[in-house]
């Protein structure tokens, strides 16, 4: 153990729980706790986003992606940007403001239950959300895990038993407050951890231009392997649809790229600012931040191949073992040790942030949604409620990230399975209905229940069945039909379960709709801001 | 295009950039917007949930 990165890191944990505490002494009602009482500063509401949003899976894991697919994965941060910043606050992020405000919703599931007048929508959202979020929340657990155990030198257990009580404690007690001080703090760190190993990564070899060139230079070092799946070198896009092509195209861009549009604890964040000048101002931050997180981390993954080429004759992967390693290695071996320390931290922040909302979101379905709601239970004590409910997720969660290494045989791809399934079924289920619901006051009670059951079926089949990075390590398709995936020998198995559930969804949506009876006038004008 | 090797990484490189660019652009000329009369609208539709809200959870300090 490193005495510099064990000091940094006690440090940064004892601020982290300051900001927690903050948090909770700011906490006064329902809506401090759910909403940090619609007030929240757009900075701090634009980090806290973007900081939820990228978690060490979107660092480590696909940065190590970038190692193998090169710099076309680059399109996966203009979606990120455009999509998941631009579009999401001043399309989406507007309009649910607003209507959000309107309906009083608390939560991403209150939201679909009182715009479609239906309380199954709200329970059904919720629990579809505390079932699924435990494996995604579980694999950023481990991420965080994995780098406490490097950091402190503590054992596995001791390190999941640490992360779980700091980011339960803050997120139970300081309530989406809590949430928002700490991601912001973290937020921080992870600018200034990513602006310095981009710095590192291009003067080392001699400036922005001259890095490209030489990664350009070593096309002809693709394994052939790699270009007999279509790929043409690092910084060129694979071969058209080649199995490379769909696997970056469809999973990787697609997939995460469109899948954040309807992720319940970053749409959340919309209702907690007080005016649309907030989601404005916001925007700035926003895209500036993705653009420093995946950028930067798609960037450098990629150029490592130059470093580990020109230091151990050998492509990223290879010197490597694993895409998983890429980013970690090229640290400890090019940059200065002290770095080391500040990457810790920026991962470890990396991962909290993404916890501390995961937490807040699963504890917000059950509490808030589910008893409180959907079953009547109501409480004098809403928060306790909560609390409670959250503690129960985050002991699921525990469960879920102390078993999962030995659930999935590879190790490596966790973090961005367990990423990849929550984002394909979230898209799946909610997309379509969320998008309908915004803006077509044509769509019906009928018509959202049926694109949510439709989307989230497919979503589940296509996963279990034909996905080849899911189906395969759940081996449930090996169980029932004696092969690993459905989809074996053709591109289907690459290409990501939204692909096929976001369409399905919203034909159901529309098409039922079109033959089911109108929401009222009155809840109409309840629901739409103008 | 850069160094890059074709046109669709070197695109996916300009829009990364452009992209990021067009949110502060977007951020900046709109950093003052919706108008006070608008504001002014949402501040008292806030208000006025604000006093629902606190019935809700009166008496309740954890």
């Amino acid at each position: 153990m490193n005495a510099t990165v064990a000091v940094t890191t006690m440090f940064y944990l004892a601020i982290t729980a300051a900001l927690g505490y903050l948090g909770y002494r700011q906490t006064s009602s329902a809506k401090d706790y759910l909403l940090a009482g619609r007030k929240v500063h757009p900075v701090i509401m634009a980090v806290s986003y973007g900081s939820t949003f990228i978690s060490t899976a979107a660092i480590v894991g696909f940065g190590g992606a970038a190692a193998v697919f090169g710099m076309g994965i680059l399109w996966l941060t203009v979606l990120n940007i455009f999509l998941g910043i631009f579009i999401a606050f001043i399309v989406f992020g507007k309009r649910t403001r607003g209507m959000g405000h309107k309906l009083d919703a608390h939560t991403f599931p209150e939201f679909l239950g009182r715009r479609f007048d239906s309380t199954f929508l709200q329970v059904a959202a919720a629990a579809v959300i505390f079932i699924a979020m435990p494996l995604y929340a579980g694999a950023v657990m481990l991420g965080g895990v994995s780098f406490l155990t490097v950091a402190l030198g503590l054992s596995q257990n001791m390190a999941l038993l640490t992360i779980v009580l700091i980011v339960g404690l803050y997120v139970m007690f300081g309530g989406m407050k809590g949430v928002l001080y700490t991601d912001a703090f973290q937020g921080g760190i992870m600018v200034v951890g990513m602006v310095i190993l981009l710095w590192f990564a291009y003067s080392g070899l001699g400036g922005v231009v001259t890095a490209h060139e030489q990664l350009t230079a070593m096309a002809d070092k693709v394994p052939a392997a790699f270009t007999g799946k279509g790929h043409r070198g690092w910084t060129a896009m694979p071969e058209l649809f080649s199995p490379l092509w769909w696997t970056l195209i469809s999973t990787v861009v697609l997939g995460v790229g469109i899948g954040v549009l309807a992720q319940p604890q970053l749409v959340v964040r919309f209702m907690t600012v007080k005016s649309d000048r907030e989601l404005n101002r916001g925007v700035v931050i926003g895209g500036l931040f993705i653009m420093l997180m995946t950028g930067v981390a798609f960037v450098v993954g990629a150029l490592s191949n130059v470093y580990f080429f020109s230091s151990a004759g050998k492509i990223a992967v290879a010197a490597a073992g694993s895409p998983d390693n890429v980013i970690p290695l090229f640290i400890k071996q090019n940059l200065p040790e002290w770095f080391t320390a500040v990457f810790m931290i920026t991962l470890l922040s990396a991962a909290m942030s993404t916890m501390s909302s995961q937490f807040h979101t699963m504890g917000s379905a059950v509490g808030h949604d589910i008893l409180e709601k959907g079953l009547g239970r109501k409480s004098a004590r809403p928060i306790r409620v909560v609390r409670i409910a959250m503690l129960a997720g985050i002991l699921i969660t525990t469960l879920t990230a102390h078993y999962l290494p030995a659930f999935f045989k590879s190790g490596a791809t966790i973090i961005v399975n367990g990423t990849a399934l929550f984002f394909g079924l979230c898209a799946g289920a909610f997309l379509a209905i969320y998008a309908l619901g915004l803006f077509w006051k044509g769509i019906t009670r009928a018509g959202a229940v049926s694109g949510f059951i439709s989307g989230l079926l497919v979503s589940l089949f296509v996963l279990f069945f034909v996905f080849e990075k899911v189906a395969k390590p759940l081996g449930l398709c090996e169980a029932l039909f004696g092969v690993p995936t459905l989809g074996a020998g053709t591109p289907l198995g690459n290409i990501d379960p939204l692909v096929f559930a976001v369409p399905v969804s919203l034909l159901f949506a529309v098409v039922v709709s079109l033959f089911t009876p109108r929401l009222g006038d009155a809840h109409l004008a309840a629901c739409f801001p103008d | 295009m850069l160094g890059l090797g074709d046109w669709g990484v070197g695109l996916a490189f300009v829009l990364t950039l452009g992209s990021a660019a067009l949110c502060a652009v977007y951020g900046f000329l709109n950093w003052n917007k919706p108008a006070p009369a608008e504001e002014a609208r949402e501040i008292a539709e806030e208000e006025a949930w604000e006093k629902t809200e606190m019935a809700h959870t009166e008496g309740e300090r954890q």
